[in-house]
This record gives structure tokens, C-alpha cells and sequence, in this order.
């Protein structure tokens, strides 16, 4: 199982006036993609074989097992969960965890 | 510095994005002063708002040194359109836009900038303002300089003045002094900082209730002889 992570994120303004509001906003999402190997079995397989002088026999292949594999990919949703930011500014994560605010 | 986002998907995986620290000013946008002129009665924009032009018609009464800077100079007989001495630029705004000319009462008006008056000769105006919100009828604050010292001067309904505040000491001709005024003349609040640091409040009524306020700045005076002063306003904003 693994996570690729196709997520930007933005402030809404090139600048801010002092005591301005920032406002960074993130879009994308994170894909999860997982691979599961099942095994099934074979049916027995009964060949018929034929020589040149038209004499015929059967050979019987018995019953193998088949690993098979399968690959989902899942989007997930994602959400801003923390802000470090070494200036010490004070971030709002908003309620719906898309954008986060703070005072410039 | 840097801003460091934790994302954290559904499933509960997580990773980061790093973004450059934002880019703030010092108050003011970059450039702060716009379709600069300094002829009289040509309209400016400062911090985004329109701004009048009120003066002598002086090739020096109105400049702008760089993108964030206003200068106003003034000479004795250098007398705007109503025969007084001044040099100043006034808000045109209406707000809300479909309003009235000026802010209306109950607005939270907000002003920050730096202010540096020149070197130069001592100030001898009988009376001088550099800056101030007024109002249809009466000026219900202002910067007043009196000799050099600044003062914050309030005025009620009735144009009486209360001066709030007198600074000890003589201005400093040369140094930057940051401004702030936050006022709503509805709600009677004011406060005023300088450098930070709060010279004046008051919870009065000031001005004529319900008349609208609009900003000037620069250097307007009572009449005087050779004497010559110049104001520099620096990274100026109103709010709203």
C-alpha cells in the first residue's frame, strides 16, 4: 500500500499589508494505491495428442495454483492537520481543514 | 522562514508542504503612492484611495520622493484657492461607495503611516495641523503642531477644542515618527499610538453626530512670514 501525495499549496496574495489577512489554501489530493495477490486454482487440463500415424492418446495436466494480481487506486481526500512557521505567526486551520488563516 | 503545512490523508498517511514565508510590507503597499501629481485639484492614489490635491501650485509643494513617500512643502505665502496656507491631500472616498462624500459616522476608521518633518527653521505658525479627520462642519481631530511640539487636539459639535494630549519635548525635525489612529466617532472610541506607544484615547463624543468624516494630510497653518516647513508621510494606510 502506498501514498502519492498530489497536493499544492498557495497564498491567495502575492503580498500582504501589515495586519492583513493570509490566507493559504492546498488542492489536490493523495492517491492510495494498493496491490492484492490472490491465489486461485487451475481447472485440470486434458490434452489429446495425436501421432503421425493417427494413433491417439491423452496426457493430464493436474490442477496448479495461480497467483493473481490486482491494483486499485484510491483518492482520498485530504485535509491541512498542522502549520509549523518559523516567523512564530499564529495559523486558523478552518473547519473544513482546505485552508488556514493568520495575521500578516 | 518558511510555513510548513502537515497534510493528512483520509486513510491517516501524512506529508508536508513547505511554503515560503509570505511576503509582507511594512504596512503599506508597494508602491503606496500611484498617478502621483502635485498640481492642485489633480486627483492621487494613496494606499489604493483617491486623494485631492490642495496647494499653492508650487513646483515644491506636493512631491513624492519614492513610491512610498509623500512630501508637502510649505512657504509662507503659499496660499490653496480659500486664501489659506496649505498643502495637503485630501481623501475622496465615499463609503460605502454609494454613499456620501466622506466615512459615515459609525465606521472604524483606521490611519498608520510615518511622519518626518524636515529640518529647518522653528515652526511660527500661530497654528499648525499635520493631519486630521474632518467633518462637515467642525475638524473633530487632529495632529497639531504647536511651536514644535506635536499635540492631539479634539473638537465637539460645537468646534471646541480639548487638547488630549502635548508631548513634553520638542518634535524631532528628521526622524520618523510611526502613526497610528484608530477612531469611530459613532461608537466615541479613539486611540492614538506613536512609535508604538499610546499618547492618547478618549471615549467622547467628538465631532457632530452623524456627520461624515474624511482624512487630510500635509501641512495647513495660520498665515505666516519666512518660515518654511516641509512634512514627509511614509507607507500611509486607511482602513476601511
Amino acid at each position: 500500500m502506498t501514498d502519492t501525495f498530489n497536493v499544492t499549496a498557495a497564498y491567495d496574495k502575492p503580498s500582504y499589508s501589515q495586519g492583513g489577512t493570509i490566507t493559504v489554501t492546498i488542492s489536490g489530493n493523495d492517491v492510495l494505491t494498493q496491490t492484492v495477490t490472490t491465489q486461485q486454482q487451475s481447472g485440470v487440463l486434458t490434452l489429446t495428442i495425436t501421432a503421425a500415424d493417427g494413433a491417439v492418446t491423452t496426457i493430464t495436466v493436474p490442477a496448479a495454483t495461480v497467483n493473481v494480481s490486482t491494483t486499485t487506486s484510491t483518492p482520498q481526500s485530504v485535509k491541512i492537520t498542522g502549520i509549523a512557521d518559523t516567523s512564530g505567526r499564529a495559523w486558523t486551520i478552518a473547519a473544513n481543514g482546505l485552508s488556514a488563516t493568520a495575521t500578516a | 522562514m518558511t510555513v510548513t503545512l502537515t497534510i493528512t490523508a483520509g486513510d491517516g498517511a501524512k506529508t508536508t508542504v513547505a511554503l515560503p514565508d509570505p511576503t509582507v510590507s511594512g504596512g503599506a503597499p508597494v508602491p503606496d503612492v500611484t498617478g502621483f501629481s502635485g498640481t492642485n485639484a489633480a486627483q492621487i492614489r494613496v494606499d489604493n484611495h483617491v486623494f485631492e490635491v490642495e496647494n499653492a501650485n508650487k513646483s515644491y509643494s506636493l512631491t513624492k520622493p519614492d513610491s512610498q513617500t509623500l512630501r508637502f512643502e510649505m512657504r509662507s505665502g503659499d496660499h490653496w484657492t480659500d486664501g489659506t496656507e496649505r498643502s495637503e491631500v485630501e481623501c475622496q472616498t465615499h463609503y460605502p461607495s454609494n454613499e456620501a462624500f466622506g466615512y459615515n459616522s459609525n465606521t472604524s476608521l483606521s490611519v498608520a503611516y510615518d511622519f518626518m518633518l524636515e529640518l529647518g527653521n522653528l515652526n511660527t505658525a500661530a497654528w499648525m495641523i499635520i493631519g486630521q479627520w474632518h467633518g462637515g462642519t467642525v475638524v473633530p481631530f487632529s495632529f497639531a503642531l504647536a511651536q514644535e511640539k506635536l499635540q492631539v487636539v479634539v473638537r465637539n459639535s460645537a468646534g471646541a477644542a480639548t487638547v488630549l494630549y502635548t508631548d513634553p519635548n520638542p518634535i524631532q525635525r528628521g526622524r520618523y515618527y510611526s502613526m497610528a489612529i484608530k477612531i469611530n466617532f459613532g461608537a466615541k472610541t479613539l486611540s492614538v499610538t506613536r512609535d508604538g506607544v499610546q499618547i492618547a484615547s478618549s471615549s467622547t463624543q467628538w465631532g457632530v453626530v452623524g456627520e461624515r468624516n474624511y482624512w487630510k494630510m500635509g501641512i495647513y497653518r495660520a498665515a505666516t512670514t519666512n518660515d518654511i516647513q516641509a512634512a514627509n508621510y511614509r507607507n500611509f494606510v486607511i482602513s476601511p
